[in-house]
């Protein structure tokens, strides 16, 4: 066991390296002057030399890269070019509306999901199935975001229930506490709701498949026909063993909390990691994209090797694949 | 028995998944030309293991197996295909030995390779098949017919050696009788030799001339076909 | 049920082609330009005229789908096709491989498998090249890993397989029996990794035009038209309602295609 973890700790800890280094050698590939890249061209000159000996711009490449190997592990990426702000702090300030975002609709879209999977699976073949299974296949299909273009049209724009975009109001810091949290939470009813119903869709489809085949194994089958009682079966086999890839599927959704809800950002102008990674890439924010790639990279490599250890745990028999 | 007769010879085998708990353990015997050889064993008792060895699907922790006295298991390339002709295998499932979406036909030409001017019909004929089984699929022939072309397929390398894996486990008991009997004459008009593996007590007595008992990876008794049969025909 | 199945993939297809025809064949017969402005009329309603209305630039809007369409299914076609070939490769090897390069191979991919793949063709097209076609060719070189995992799997259940043992018994070389044996049994699950793709990029090549990174104005796609509207949301109700309409047939279609193959996988098996 404790053999299994440190084997994943260390190829975990050389893919992160490897990707680091990729990071630094990405950014090495484009043409123009690193300098450029690394340190805004506009700021003066003074502010300049010292922030190229911090970072160590004007030695070799080699030096340049075991100097971006420690400040990455460090956490320290420079100053934006935009923002008159270290990029980290930026990440950070970025990094909350979009977890309020995509935490609660991980939440909601995977009991919802997940309800509604069981539920159709169970009553197979019944007109509530094929309605759920028609819903689920539009909203499979279609994109979140325009899912919440047309809740933005319909309720924002059209009705005007819902205010239409950022996360809170202007006149946000006049009110009481109740009402600030009112504020974040009217704010956020509608893009949560798109993502929502994008993640029900997916996980209602795939919790529907295998809890079809849980049921209709041949170990159910045999339970049945043995006269225990199809309740127990089904809460104690079933459900347990069309959740195991229930889990699977939430590692895979797991990235999705820092990049997935980029486009529904946009659409609902919420002050986001998704709004943070578009501008920087499209103003050339090199410091940001550089730390948002990085930081991603770490987060998804942590990620994956605890859901390889707690897998591990719960069954013994998942190995390295 | 004269060196020159024997064809195939097993040395020491030991095959097993590790080192400790060795399937095989220490296996030798020799295979006469034109000689039925049997493997006699319950389940589990490593015969098939045996089988897979020799055919170079396992390698073993300790052993030789020559063929015409070269060490078959230790050659590589190109070298190697050529050596694995002469020494063919008939699995006991045949509709899993056969591709699903090819024809006998295609199946048959695959297994004839460049030596053309033996066609197909002529083997579908050794095995009592005749040239309308050519274009049908696997899943159109029966149980029989399909261990019938998987006869036909083994013999298209022009081999020297089959090896037997419980060739009859799957087919039902007329089948059977047929079978045994169309191998007895191919065996006896062409002068193979076979290495059969089965727990089935008829195959073994009206097949082979030799047989070996293995239990658990050993061979615990060498008898001729006739004290073989005494001892476990007599008894029921 | 039998019929229902094999139903799921023919009412796809069907519907599939379908679309190709309104984008690629259609417009040789509706020959109004997709590019030519008419400021005097935006953002109108459907007319005999204009059978969509019209975008905020007075271009037909019927005219503009048709090529977004042609454009999206174009770029993300190409993509799949290309992670399809990266995938059976990287499965091939990985799976007739032991070892080392075999665990590598996988080691590599659960870690490229951690990126969300719109995360990842924003970092390219945004650093490395802005041509959609280039930046889908090279997210399409990242995007082999689950097409690789499967037939990685599927070949490792192969090789302990009786067929495959009587090939190679037969002394059958390695192309071969991967190329006329192997590849024709694992047909229905290339299909599948390929359909499976082709869906996702596709939501792709729309959230990436959207983000205003892909096909780039006056270019239509699907993307970029939903761009349009959002940024004048208040005039543009048909253009979300056509382009969405759209989208979701398309993208259902392909999944009722996927859905198909993967069920007649599954009869064949069972037998």
């Amino acid at each position: 066991m404790a053999a299994f973890i440190i084997r994943r700790l260390i190829i975990s800890l050389i893919v992160i390296f490897v990707g680091v280094s990729l990071t630094f050698f990405l950014v090495h590939l484009i043409p123009g002057d690193p300098t450029g890249i690394f340190i805004n061209p506009a700021l003066p000159e003074s502010v300049r030399q010292g922030l190229v000996e911090r970072y160590g711009l004007s030695q070799p490449v080699a030096l340049q890269y075991l100097k971006w190997l420690y400040n990455a592990v460090r956490l320290d990426f420079g100053y934006s070019f935009i923002y008159p702000e270290k990029t980290l702090s930026l990440i950070g300030d970025a990094l909350v509306p979009t977890l309020a975002l995509t935490l609660s609709s991980l939440f909601i879209g995977v009991l919802g999901g997940c309800f509604i999977g069981i539920a159709s699976a169970m009553k197979k073949g019944t007109l509530f199935d094929r309605i759920c299974s028609t819903a689920v296949m539009f909203f499979y299909s279609v994109p979140s975001f325009w899912l919440g273009l047309v809740l933005l049209l319909l309720l924002s724009y059209w009705l005007g229930i819902f205010p239409s975009s950022q996360i809170r109001s202007i006149h946000h810091e006049h009110l009481s506490f109740v009402g600030k949290v009112f504020d974040y939470i009217i704010h956020l009813l509608l893009p949560v709701t798109t993502l929502s119903l994008t993640l029900m869709a997916s996980f209602a489809k795939y919790t529907r498949e295998s809890m079809i085949n849980a049921l209709s194994s041949s170990y159910t089958i045999g339970a049945i026909s043995r006269g225990i009682d199809k309740r127990k079966i089904i809460f104690k086999y079933c459900f347990k063993n069309s959740l195991i890839p229930v889990i699977n599927l939430i590692g895979t959704a797991v990235p999705f909390i820092i990049g997935g809800a980029i486009t529904v950002e946009v659409v609902f102008s919420l002050p986001g990691m998704g709004r943070l990674i578009v501008s920087s890439i499209l103003s050339r924010d090199y410091p940001v994209v550089m730390g948002i790639a990085t930081l991603m990279f770490f987060f998804v490599v942590f990620f994956n090797m605890l859901v390889d250890i707690i897998s591990h745990i719960i069954d013994p028999r998942v190995q390295l694949q | 028995m004269s060196r020159d007769n024997i064809i195939l010879e097993v040395k020491h085998l030991t095959v097993g998944y590790s080192q400790k708990k060795p399937v095989v353990k220490d296996v030798s015997f020799l295979l006469k030309k034109g000689e039925c050889l049997a493997i006699f064993g319950k389940l589990g008792s490593g015969k098939t293991t045996i089988a897979m060895a020799i055919l170079g699907f396992i390698a073993p922790i300790y052993g030789m197996v020559l063929l015409n006295s070269i060490n078959i298991l230790k050659i590589r390339g190109r070298k190697r295909r050529e050596v694995r002709r002469r020494i063919q295998p008939i699995f006991q499932d045949p509709f899993l030995s056969l591709h699903p979406m090819k024809r006998i036909k295609t199946v048959l030409e695959d297994s004839i390779g460049r030596e053309s001017g033996k066609s197909v019909k002529r083997y579908l004929n050794m095995v009592g098949l005749d040239a309308s089984y050519m274009d049908r699929l696997p899943s159109q022939l029966s149980g029989g017919e399909l261990q019938r072309v998987c006869i036909a397929k083994a013999l298209c390398t022009n081999p020297e050696v089959l090896i037997l894996d419980e060739p009859f486990t799957a087919q039902d008991h007329v089948t059977k009788v047929k079978l045994a009997v169309l191998l007895r004459d191919l065996k006896n008009k062409y002068n193979l030799s076979y290495l059969l593996i089965t727990h089935d007590i008829f195959t073994v007595s009206f097949l082979s001339d030799r047989v070996l008992l293995l239990d658990q990876g050993k061979i615990t008794e060498t008898m001729t076909a006739g004290e073989f049969r005494e001892k476990y025909i007599a008894e029921l | 049920m039998k019929i229902r199945k094999i139903d799921n993939l023919r009412f796809g297809l069907a519907v599939l082609v379908l679309i190709v025809v309104f984008a690629f064949v259609l417009p040789v017969f509706y020959r109004v330009s997709p590019y030519e402005q008419d400021l005097s009329n935006p953002l109108s309603a459907p007319s005999i005229d204009h059978p969509m209305g019209t975008d905020m630039y007075g271009r037909d809007l019927m005219a503009r789908i048709m090529k977004g369409t042609a454009n999206t299914l174009m770029v993300s076609f190409l993509a799949s096709l290309v992670s399809l070939i990266i995938g059976i490769i990287a499965g091939v090897i990985s799976g007739f491989s032991r070892g080392i390069i075999s665990e590598l191979v996988m080691r590599l991919a659960d870690v490229l498998l951690g990126f969300p793949k719109l995360v990842m063709i924003l970092l390219i097209s945004g650093i490395l090249s802005r041509d959609i076609f280039v930046s889908f060719f090279l997210l399409a070189c990242l995007s082999w890993m689950e097409t690789a995992r499967i037939i990685r799997g599927e070949i490792k259940v192969i090789k302990e397989s009786l067929l495959y043992k009587s090939l190679v018994a037969a002394g059958l070389s390695f192309p071969k029996v991967l190329l006329g044996y192997i590849f024709p049994l694992l047909r229905g699950k290339f299909l599948v990794s390929f359909t499976l793709s082709f869906a996702s990029f596709i939501l792709i090549e729309i959230s990436l035009s959207f983000l205003g990174l892909g096909y780039a104005s006056p270019e239509p796609s699907l993307g970029t038209l939903l761009r349009q509207a959002r940024y004048d949301p208040a005039g543009s109700y048909w253009i979300v309602i056509f382009t969405g309409l759209i989208i979701i047939i398309l993208v259902s279609a392909v999944n009722f295609i996927a859905d198909g193959i993967k069920d007649s996988l599954e009869e064949n098996v069972s037998r």
